[in-house]
C-alpha cells in the first residue's frame, strides 16, 4: 500500500513536468487511438445496425448512442476542468492550468454535440427541437460557461492573470454540473429521468452498445485533451531548450 | 436489410444521419483546428530560435571590436 501510494505520488509529480508529459504522451497516443478505434467499430456497428429498434421511438433511438456519451463527457469534462483549476490555484502546478485550458474547447464541442443531437432526437420524439426544460436549459448554460471560460482566458495578455481568473470561473461554474445532473429529478419537465444505470430501465441489448460508446467517447475525449495539451506545452515552453531540440 | 432500408432508418434517417454526421464532423474539425494551431506554434518556436541566435553573435562581435 505504502509502495503504491509512493509510486502514485511520483507519477503525479512527473505529470507536473511538461517535458515528461510531452515525451511520454507521444508514446501513449498510438495505443489510445488503437483502443478507441476498436471500441468505435463495435460501438457504431451495434448502435447504427445491430441494436434493436425502440417499440415507440423507432430508429430515432439510435441517436441515444451519441447523445448520452456526449452529455456524460460534457459534464465530466467541466468537472475535470474545475479540478485542474483548484490544483493550479492551490499547488501552483504548471501543467494543471495548461490542462484546464486544453479541456475547455473540447468540452464546449461535446456540449454542442449533446445539444444538437438532443434537438435532432426531440423533433420526431417530442415534436419539438427545443423546450426551456430544466435539463436542456442547464446544459445550454454549460455551453455558455465553456465559451465564457475561453473568452475570459483569451481576454488577458498576461498569462498568469488569465489562468487565475479563468480558474475562478471554472470553479464557480462547476455548481452547474450537479444542477444538470439533478435537473430531471428535481423539476418534472420534458426531459426523461435517469435510466442509463437504473436496473431494468433499459434493455441490455441497448445498454451494452451504449456503454461501449460511452467508453469510446471517453477515450476520444482523453486523446483530444492530450493532443491539445501537447500544443499548450509547445506554446508555453517556446524558450525551453529541450522543446527546441524535440521539434528540431 | 438492404442498404436503402439502412439509410432510410424507418422515417428517421434524416435525424439519425444528421446527428451522427454533425457529431463526427465537429470532432474532426477540432483535430483540423489543432493541426493548424500546431503549424503556427512550430513557426513561433522556429522564429524564436532564429531571433535568439543572431543576437548572441552580435554581442560577441561587439566584444571583439572593443
Amino acid at each position: 500500500m505504502a509502495n503504491s501510494s509512493k509510486s502514485f505520488w511520483r507519477w503525479f509529480h512527473q505529470l507536473g513536468s511538461p517535458k515528461w508529459f510531452y515525451q511520454k504522451s507521444a508514446k501513449w497516443l498510438p495505443w489510445l487511438w488503437a483502443i478507441t478505434a476498436i471500441l468505435f467499430v463495435f460501438g457504431l456497428y451495434f448502435s447504427l445496425y445491430a441494436s434493436p429498434v425502440d417499440y415507440q421511438q423507432g430508429n430515432s433511438v439510435r441517436i441515444m448512442y451519441i447523445h448520452v456519451p456526449a452529455a456524460v463527457l460534457s459534464m465530466v469534462g467541466y468537472l475535470a476542468m474545475a479540478v485542474c483549476a483548484v490544483i493550479g490555484l492551490v499547488w501552483k502546478m504548471k501543467m494543471s492550468f495548461m490542462a484546464m485550458r486544453a479541456i475547455a474547447p473540447i468540452g464546449a464541442v461535446f456540449t454542442f454535440i449533446c445539444l444538437f443531437t438532443g434537438s435532432m432526437w426531440g423533433i420526431p420524439t417530442w415534436g419539438t427541437w427545443w423546450e426551456w426544460d430544466a435539463r436542456m436549459t442547464s446544459e445550454l448554460v454549460l455551453l455558455f460557461l465553456y465559451l465564457g471560460f475561453i473568452a475570459l482566458h483569451s481576454s488577458f495578455s498576461d498569462r498568469n492573470k488569465a489562468d487565475r481568473s479563468a480558474a475562478i470561473l471554472a470553479i464557480v461554474g462547476a455548481i452547474n454540473v450537479p444542477i444538470i445532473y439533478g435537473s430531471v429529478k428535481w423539476w418534472n419537465t420534458l426531459h426523461q429521468a435517469y435510466s442509463v444505470t437504473k436496473k431494468g430501465a433499459i434493455d441490455p441489448q441497448m445498454q451494452t452498445p451504449l456503454f461501449i460508446m460511452i467508453g469510446a467517447f471517453y477515450l476520444l475525449f482523453v486523446i483530444l485533451v492530450i493532443v491539445r495539451l501537447r500544443l499548450e506545452v509547445i506554446n508555453r515552453e517556446t524558450k525551453s531548450k529541450w522543446l527546441q531540440e524535440e521539434l528540431a | 436489410m438492404g442498404l436503402q432500408e439502412f439509410i432510410a432508418m424507418g422515417k428517421h434517417g434524416f435525424y439519425v444521419w444528421w446527428s451522427y454526421g454533425v457529431t463526427f464532423l465537429s470532432i474532426a474539425l477540432l483535430f483540423v483546428l489543432f493541426a493548424w494551431y500546431k503549424k503556427q506554434l512550430i513557426n513561433k518556436v522556429k522564429s524564436f530560435k532564429r531571433e535568439s541566435a543572431p543576437k548572441a553573435r552580435s554581442i560577441k562581435t561587439e566584444q571583439i571590436s572593443d
